[in-house]
């Protein structure tokens, strides 16, 4: 019978495969560069996964067989005194059971070792932990409008990343340090009402003119002083060339308009993108495990369908995902160095979740350990 | 009437346990990944082998009949051991790298960080191409043999083991080069 090729495969890796068979084979990897990739992914296979597979405790006297011939039941008959009787002392005898009998507040800890313990927080399958990245740090303080006009940010990617976390559109002014105009603009153009009110439904961006013509003015055609718009993909929303302050403010007012909030009819104000912002910020420096995890719980809970929601979660996916690896470390301890050695990791690295429900796991599955000595069978509620 | 070639003798048939022993956990281990289970099993297998005794007649391996109720077990237990999953520790390859136990944390926080992450690269697998691949890789079944005990076509179980084999080795090339950048520091 023709071996399938994984065995051929295998037995090649283990040396097993001799003679002409092997020779066949050797050539077959010449020509056949699936079966070469096979051949070395099964290797590296076959290397890292050597097996040292635990001895087993069972003795033959625990095996449930029972080689004794069968007893015939005979079924008397029980008087009915016989009955009153036994039901009486039933009656008298359980209020005193459970009367002395200690309470215990976790009925859990009476379970012979082999029973497992459920987990409430903590998952047994591994956690998705989404890839969002951090708001940048200018959210928690950006207001287009300053005192006396406006507010450019000149770092690219976080304008572009507060752009799409506060829905607005891009306003790229182009300038040359120390230019007159610019100059102009500054005093008395951008301190205008009319333009102000316009640059609260824009992240305004300062970049240098020669910058500017390599890339967002790039073959297009323009008179200096020059304002671009970009949409929410980066797509050109419109050109404002001048200085003339109705010009600048309608015009701004005009392509706001144009470009419609991703969800919903109205932005945020920057009052709420700001107050967010800075709550996910005190969030992700708080070191107190339960306060941080309630912090991150309400945001969540509050723009769930936002970034700030977004970056909730995922922080939230990775406490939880860190939790379970402290878990599973300390059942790869256990295994491999014994009991003490995992409830020591568990309590050493456990106080990062302290108070929170995945402490709470921690700790029980630390308690089953140096109860039973051994690291616990899991399951999830 | 013909006694049964396993007898009715509970000396004989502890003798048999003795010698098979080892070899049944090991493979009840391997498909169910926790001691536990395999403890459990293990006793259900041979409490089925004593009841059903006389439906062995002698004909192929009575470490390959073992061997079939023994997976047979296991799969009737598979509802009940899914709500409890833990992972093979696998440490050969750990312990060809160390001269002896770890005494310092960060050897033993490299040691315990390719433990987690090989076992996870087997366990994440399908549960379809992870019961063909265990019986491949530690029972060392051919295809055929894996075709008979699972009711599979050969197609069909090399087709898996493929698959399992390029899943694996996927994982385990990032997990070398973590590997060599956390041994480094």
């Amino acid at each position: 019978m023709t071996a399938c090729d994984m065995d051929l495969v295998r037995d090649f890796v283990t040396g097993e495969l001799e003679g002409q068979e092997r020779v066949r084979f050797e050539q077959r990897l010449e020509t056949d560069a699936e079966l070469a990739a096979l051949v070395e992914d099964y290797r590296a296979v076959h290397a890292c996964t050597t097996d040292l597979s635990p001895v087993s405790r069972t003795e033959f006297d625990d095996l449930a067989i029972d080689t004794a011939p069968a007893r015939r039941v005979t079924v008397r008959r029980v008087t009915a005194r016989r009955v009153i009787a036994a039901a009486a002392v039933i009656a008298i005898a359980f209020p005193v059971l459970y009367a002395l009998l200690p309470w215990r507040t976790d009925p859990t800890e009476a379970r012979p070792p082999s029973v497992p313990l459920a987990l409430a927080a903590i998952p047994l399958a591994p956690v998705n932990v989404p890839d969002v990245p951090a708001i940048p740090a200018i959210t928690t303080d950006y207001e287009p409008r300053s005192e006396t006009g406006l507010r450019f940010i000149e770092d690219l990617p976080a304008a572009r990343a507060l752009a799409r976390i506060a829905d607005r559109p891009l306003l790229y002014f182009a300038h040359f340090p120390g230019c007159p105009i610019c100059a102009s603009l500054e005093k008395q153009t951008f301190p205008s009402d009319l333009v102000r009110s316009a640059a609260k439904n824009f992240v305004l961006v300062k970049i240098r003119y020669e910058d500017a013509v390599k890339t967002i003015l790039k073959d297009v055609p323009h008179q200096y002083p020059v304002f671009v718009a970009h949409g929410p993909s980066g797509e050109t929303a419109g050109l404002i060339q001048g200085s003339d302050v109705f010009k600048l403010g309608y015009r701004m007012r005009d392509i706001s308009l144009e470009i419609a909030p991703r969800t919903g009819t109205s932005r945020r104000s920057w009052t709420a993108i700001r107050d967010l912002a800075r709550r996910l910020s005190e969030a992700e420096a708080s070191v107190d495990p339960a306060d941080y995890l309630s912090r991150l719980l309400d945001i969540a809970r509050e723009d769930a369908d936002g970034d700030f929601g977004r970056r909730a979660r995922a922080l939230l996916a990775q406490m939880k995902s860190d939790a379970r690896a402290v878990l599973f470390d300390a059942q790869s301890i256990a295994a491999n160095f014994g009991a003490e050695a995992a409830a020591a990791h568990i309590r050493s690295h456990g106080s990062r979740f302290t108070n929170t429900p995945y402490g709470e796991d921690l700790h029980r599955v630390e308690k089953r350990i140096v109860r039973d000595g051994r690291f616990p069978p899991l399951e999830n509620e | 009437m013909a006694a049964p070639p396993l007898g009715n003798d509970r000396e004989r048939f502890r003798r048999l346990f003795l010698e098979l022993r080892g070899e049944v956990y090991r493979f009840l281990y391997r498909l169910a990944g926790n001691a536990h289970d395999a403890e459990d099993l293990l006793q259900e297998t041979f409490a089925r082998l004593w009841h059903k005794r006389d439906q062995y007649r002698g004909d192929g391996s009575l470490a390959g009949y073992v061997r079939k109720i023994a997976y047979r077990t296991f799969l009737n237990a598979r509802t009940r051991l899914h709500r409890v999953r833990a992972s093979l520790p696998i440490v050969g390859e750990l312990e060809d790298r160390y001269d002896g136990p770890a005494d310092d944390a960060q050897s033993r926080d490299c040691r315990a960080f390719l433990l987690r992450h090989v076992q996870n690269a087997v366990r994440s697998l399908p549960e379809s191409w992870r019961q063909p691949f265990v019986l491949f890789r530690y029972e060392n079944m051919s295809c055929r043999e894996i075709a008979e005990l699972m009711g599979l076509t050969n197609k069909a179980v090399e087709m898996r083991l493929r698959k399992a084999t390029h899943s694996i080795a996927a994982q385990l090339a990032s997990l070398r080069a973590e590997y060599d950048d956390r041994a480094a520091r």
